[in-house]
């Protein structure tokens, strides 16, 4: 799995966070949002009575939060809920279920990664219904009631603006929760279903007790192929993700049902350090490709990857530890066609003062994109001034819980390529269903924020508006990178207004504008501000990508707790702003008066 | 009052609208089925008969996918917006190798654009050429380039008038599995490939056609298979189907495939009468496809066998018009001698090898060029009685010349002298024999057996020596770099021995054409006190391999070979030959946009 960034330590990001990122953010919420209101009052009042107003409007925000009342809330929840039901919501589900049913029609059932393929179908779809739901729910909620007068019969009510709007987003979300919890319920049992096989294995009479390898057969469009150990049992090869364990009875040979599709791997990660052909510290080699995620090392040569991993104790792996890799191959030459790069790995004491500094060679053949895995057993051969002997992994190579993993391309002229995520010691297995729920706690934060922001906007503007601008947020939420990059002008093809042009006349992105000069440069300009405007919206509004979980479930990760924590502070940062700005929105706005 | 004119108004509004029904349903009644191929079909209204007449209905095109239709019409309209998605997703999973998500996304971009044949070929290359060489493993690039493969089938089925898709399954099928520097490994995974095979059943006849040496199915076979559904498209269709495609190329690849799968069989060690059975058969196929008439850019329609007859009957047509103007090209061709200038006359005299610059080789051309005397100059000498006839005799002399020149144009695209050369020796006995021994010799070679590889060296160097005197065309040719490719082996394992090549060596000739190893030629054989030949020089370098009709080698990321340019037209003015009609120009077929 790519992990662009590290994931920091819960606690450091919270610090820095509470100490930097969140005071300057009220700050600036607080300062432009009264800055704002003080603008617009003074141009409607004049400065002085514009001064006192934005005053007023502040104090009363004051008693309404000190006077706020649960129960009003959650008054306001329930009716939000009854309009949401009247509303019909639940088509969304059985929309939902509908795809479901005719998946089969869209799904490549050929996938080498079934399992990547389903878990990535179903969370995407829910998470795709679920927001297009929350979309039209928040949005339309308070411009009908503003339309059909029945705002009247609440704000007429002792209800103060903060539990309207608070009730609204909570009872939407209710009813979201609701339908994304059944979404999650089909999902996963669509998900087991969709994957459960099984494959058969037969042996003509008379064969079976010699039988030692073979094949199973062709089922959910693939099969196996197996070894037997001296003990009758064994596993098969990985085919589209799994394996499976066979077991020689006296009635045949057993295929049991598949295991490794469906999994949550708590790995632990270490950090990288890149040494070059001459055994210094650098950064790996770009062999060419476009993509820069992966740097590479020279077979042949002192160049290396080592991973510095921390806590490495014999409490944790009494018996050895599964380190697993996913590294890449780039040949300079062919070599031998039928046969992989061989590799080294080397677990080295951290301690250049340890009496066993290096372990003997791990070799191994490497293997392209799928996880690698390889167990160092506690117990192994160790250089010991100069002789080799048995250690103990964790009191002859650890310092302070610590152990460094060296890695080598062994054939010269040959390259292999890794970035910190490729490797990992494997620390545990969590419960599957567990990340998949965690995966759906992902969804459930986005649509926290699309509702919130559909509210919010349907504070000040009418339905479909309100709809637009939230539409809006989310398209750029969902490209922010793209949108940076076209205001930066590292992606071809310019602005807005430039690329209908070229849609409009078919030019592509690399030509000139069939145009003259003043009217490029109108064109430009007008884009330049479209685009600055977007850029901070970029980088104000919530990146749905970050809080898309998916790809750690659909490659059987666990969503690490520290980034569920962040997600969840993050989301719960963005409700109460956006809150509290649509409490001033609706606040400010004159109805019944 | 008012009422009544409501009431009536409405009947009126009710009257038309009930009119106006009956020519909307001529119009628009769809069809019910083909009425030439289902019993009791209808055919339909108006705009349903232009469909079927234009060839534009969905179910004409090829198969309706529901998961297709559906997916079109979630997205309400903004196909282009949801095609351009998936585009620019594609890419973004294409470079971070995200394979699994880039397999779907196209599955994606198939369903929502399934008759625009651009997407699957520039998908399916794209699985096959760019993400396969991605992988370090032979057998997963064998895999991803089976999954091009079968994207592509998938396309024919929704395209099932388009023979460029046929066409580009059978060149992948063979070309990419045949042609790559792991076509040894991919040849026996194909060969063991049962899903595949099956998979390929559903449409071409793996089992029976598709059947290699010892029962198993040959991928050059198959793709032949998958060339022959294109042609029949074809001839079913016209070649304007194929949409600038030139289509003596395009016809040539499914004889080419047999070619290569007998050259392949033989490469695996099947000298027997498989081999000659194997290339006898594609001689025939050559032949047949010489036979096929194809259009070309000027209008006319050729067959690539035609040329000699072509020539002989423009001979015979002069000779004719000689007998009916006896003597007048003679004196024509003085007169027009008599007109040149003296340095012209010398030129003209000296042969081409004994002109040493420019200055004269121009004078010889000019010279030749104004002295060429045409059949049209004769008949306008002929007597006046048969003057008539003269002129019609050499209007159908020129017209065979030049379509004899034209044919040989054509020719020259798909090299096809050599390979029906190739074809006609490669199927005898003794050529079998000799590529026999040279297998013989290599695996020797490889086990250590040195005197007996030497031994069936040499009797391979008898055998081609005879098949090379008898055809000397073949000298200068493909077959003949692969000759001597087979040499400079046999000079290594003369090497190992602790010999060298003999002066008296029976392929001398071929070597001075192609290069000679000068330092390894040694005494001829049985006289070792001669003294070692000088060096030759090395020969001029060999006539051009046919590229347009060879495969080339796969290399990282190559792109599938541009389907062929009908060849540009510009006429060449020979001095002997009445200036051709200049053609009109050539069309570039579209290659797959390259990633």
């Amino acid at each position: 799995m790519i992990l662009d960034q590290e994931i920091p330590k819960f606690f450091d990001w919270f610090l820095q966070s509470l100490i930097v990122a969140f005071p300057v953010t009220i700050f600036c919420v607080a300062f432009f949002g009264w800055l704002i209101g003080f603008l617009i009052s003074a141009t409607r009042r004049g400065p002085v009575e514009g001064f006192y107003a934005v005053a007023k409007v502040i104090a009363g925000a004051v008693s309404d939060v000190v006077h706020f009342s649960l129960r009003r809330t959650i008054a306001m929840t329930m009716l939000a809920v009854r309009e949401s039901l009247r509303r019909k919501v639940l088509i969304a589900f059985a929309v939902f279920v509908v795809v479901m049913l005719l998946a089969g029609w869209y799904l490549d059932v050929k996938s080498d990664q079934p399992a990547r393929l389903y878990l990535s179908f179903v969370l995407t779809a829910s998470n795709y219904l679920v927001l297009l739901l929350a979309l039209f729910l928040s949005t339309f909620s308070l411009p009908n009631d503003f339309k059909n007068r029945t705002i009247h019969t609440i704000v007429t009510k002792p209800v103060r603006p903060l539990e309207i709007v608070l009730g609204r987003v909570l009872g939407f979300m209710f009813v979201g929760t609701v339908i994304l919890a059944a979404m999650c319920l089909v999902s996963f049992f669509f998900v087991r279903s969709g994957l459960r096989h099984q494959h058969q294995f037969s042996v003509p009479e008379g064969q079976v007790a010699s039988a030692t390898k073979g094949q199973t057969t062709t089922d959910a469009h693939h099969h196996h192929t197996f070894e037997l150990g001296t003990d009758g049992n064994g596993m098969t090869d990985v085919t589209a993700g799994h394996t499976h364990s066979v077991t020689k009875t006296a009635d045949g040979i057993q295929v049991r049902p598949p295991s490794g599709m469906l999994q949550a791997r708590v790995p632990k990660r270490g950090t990288l350090q890149f040494f070059d052909r001459s055994g210094k510290p650098g950064s790996g080699v770009n062999v060419g490709s476009e993509w820069m995620y992966r740097s590479y090392i020279e077979g042949g040569t002192l160049a290396a990857a080592v991973w510095t991993f921390e806590n490495m104790t014999a409490d944790r792996y009494p018996d050895g530890f599964e380190l697993e890799k996913d590294i890449r191959v780039f040949r300079t030459h062919k070599g031998n066609i039928e046969k992989g790069i061989r590799g080294s790995i080397y677990l080295v004491n951290p301690n250049p003062a340890a009496k066993v500094k290096t372990s003997e060679e791990i070799p191994f053949v490497a293997r392209e994109f799928v996880v690698d895995k390889q167990f160092i057993p506690r117990r192994l051969k160790a250089i010991e001034d100069g002789a080799v002997r048995d250690v103990d992994l964790f009191e002859a190579l650890t310092h302070e819980g610590k152990l460094q993993v060296r890695i080598l391309c062994s054939d010269p002229g040959q390259y292999f390529g890794m970035a910190p995520a490729d490797v990992y010691v494997l620390d545990a297995e969590a419960p599957f269903w567990w990340n998949f729920v965690k995966g759906y706690i992902g969804i459930w934060l986005q649509m926290l924020l699309v509702t919130t922001f559909g509210v919010m906007f349907s504070t000040f503007l009418s339905g479909a508006v309100a709809m637009m601008a939230t539409l809006s947020c989310i398209v750029i939420g969902f490209f922010p990178q793209f949108i940076v990059g076209v205001a930066r002008g590292s992606i071809e093809g310019g602005g807005p207004t430039e690329a209908l042009i070229r849609i409009v006349t078919q030019a592509n992105l690399s030509t000139d504008l069939d145009l003259p000069n003043w009217g490029v440069n109108i064109i430009r300009a007008l884009d330049f501000l479209f685009m600055q405007v977007m850029q901070v919206g970029a980088n104000i509004l919530p990146n749905y990508g970050d809080f898309n979980t998916a790809p750690w479930v659909a490659y059987g990760y666990n969503i690490e707790p520290a980034l569920l924590g962040m997600h969840l502070l993050r989301g719960l940062a963005y409700f109460v702003v956006v809150s509290l700005v649509a409490y001033f929105f609706l606040k400010t706005r004159e109805v019944a008066k | 009052m008012i009422q009544n004119v409501t009431f009536w108004r409405k009947i009126l509004y009710l009257c038309g609208i009930a009119l106006l029904l009956f020519p909307l349903y001529v119009i628009g009644r769809p069809a019910t089925g083909d009425p030439a191929t289902t019993a009791g079909a209808r055919p339909g209204g108006m705009l349903a008969k232009l469909r079927t007449q234009y060839d534009l209905s969905q179910a004409q095109l090829g198969e309706i996918d529901p998961a297709s239709e559906s997916m079109r019409l979630a997205t309400l309209g903004m196909r282009g917006v949801a095609a351009n998605i998936l585009w620019t997703k594609a890419n973004a999973y294409k470079r971070t190798e995200n394979w699994e998500a880039l397999v779907a996304t196209v599955n994606q971009m198939a369903k929502l654009q399934p008759n625009f044949v651009t997407v699957w070929e520039f998908q399916s290359h794209n699985l096959s050429y760019n993400v396969s060489v991605e992988q370090d493993d032979y057998r997963f690039r064998y895999q991803w380039v089976k999954k091009g493969i079968e994207y592509l089938v998938q396309g024919t089925r929704y395209n099932r008038r388009e023979p460029r898709l046929f066409w580009t399954v059978g060149w992948y099928t063979g070309q990419k599995f045949g042609r790559a520097d792991e076509h040894v490994q991919f040849r026996q995974l194909f060969r063991d490939d049962t899903d595949f095979h099956d998979f390929m059943s559903q449409y071409v006849d793996v089992d029976g056609e598709g059947q290699g040496p010892k029962g198993r199915p040959d991928h050059w076979l198959v793709s032949r298979l998958w060339f022959q559904r294109a042609y029949d498209l074809v001839d079913r269709l016209g070649t304007a189907s194929l949409r600038g495609k030139a289509a003596h190329i395009f016809f040539a690849d499914g004889p080419k495939a047999l070619m290569n799968q007998a050259d392949a069989m033989e490469s695996e060690g099947y000298h027997d009468e498989q081999a000659e059975i194997a290339w006898r058969r594609a001689g025939e196929e050559w032949h047949a496809f010489g036979d096929r008439l194809v259009p070309t850019s000027w209008g006319v329609n050729i067959r690539l066998n035609d040329e000699e007859s072509l020539y002989a009957e423009a001979g015979k047509l002069a000779k004719e018009l000689d007998g009916l103007a006896p003597g007048v090209r003679t004196a024509i061709q003085q007169e027009k001698l008599a007109k040149l200038s003296d340095a012209e006359r010398n030129a003209l005299k000296q042969s081409l090898e004994q002109i040493r610059d420019e200055e004269t080789l121009r004078l010889h051309f000019d010279a030749q060029r104004k002295t060429t005397v045409t059949d049209r100059d004769v008949a306008e000498r002929a007597p006046a009685n048969t003057r008539a006839r003269a002129f019609q005799i050499a209007s159908r002399a020129f017209e065979a010349q030049t379509n004899a020149e034209r044919i040989d144009r054509y020719r020259s695209n798909v090299n096809f002298i050599y390979w029906r050369t190739r074809c006609d020796v490669e199927q005898k006995p003794e050529t079998v024999t000799a590529r026999r021994h040279i297998y013989q010799a290599k695996t020797k070679q490889t086990d250590g057996e040195l005197e007996q590889a030497l031994k069936e060296y040499d009797q391979a160097w008898d055998l081609w020596a005879k098949i090379l005197e008898q055809n000397p065309g073949l000298m200068e040719q493909l077959m003949a770099e692969d000759l001597v490719e087979d040499v400079k082996g046999y000079v290594d394992l003369l090497g190992q021995l602790e010999q060298r090549l003999p002066a008296d060596f029976k392929l001398m000739n071929l070597l001075k054409l192609h290069g000679l190893p000068t330092d390894s030629v040694g005494p001829a054989k049985g006289d070792s006190a001669a003294p070692a030949p000088t060096a030759q020089p090395p020969a001029s370098t060999p006539a051009d391999k046919a590229a347009a009709t060879q495969s080339t080698p796969d290399k990282p990321s190559e792109a599938a070979p541009a389907p062929a340019v009908t060849p540009a037209v510009t006429p060449a003015v020979t001095p002997a030959e009445k200036p051709a009609v200049a053609p009109p120009k050539a069309e570039a077929a579209a290659s797959p946009a390259k990633s």
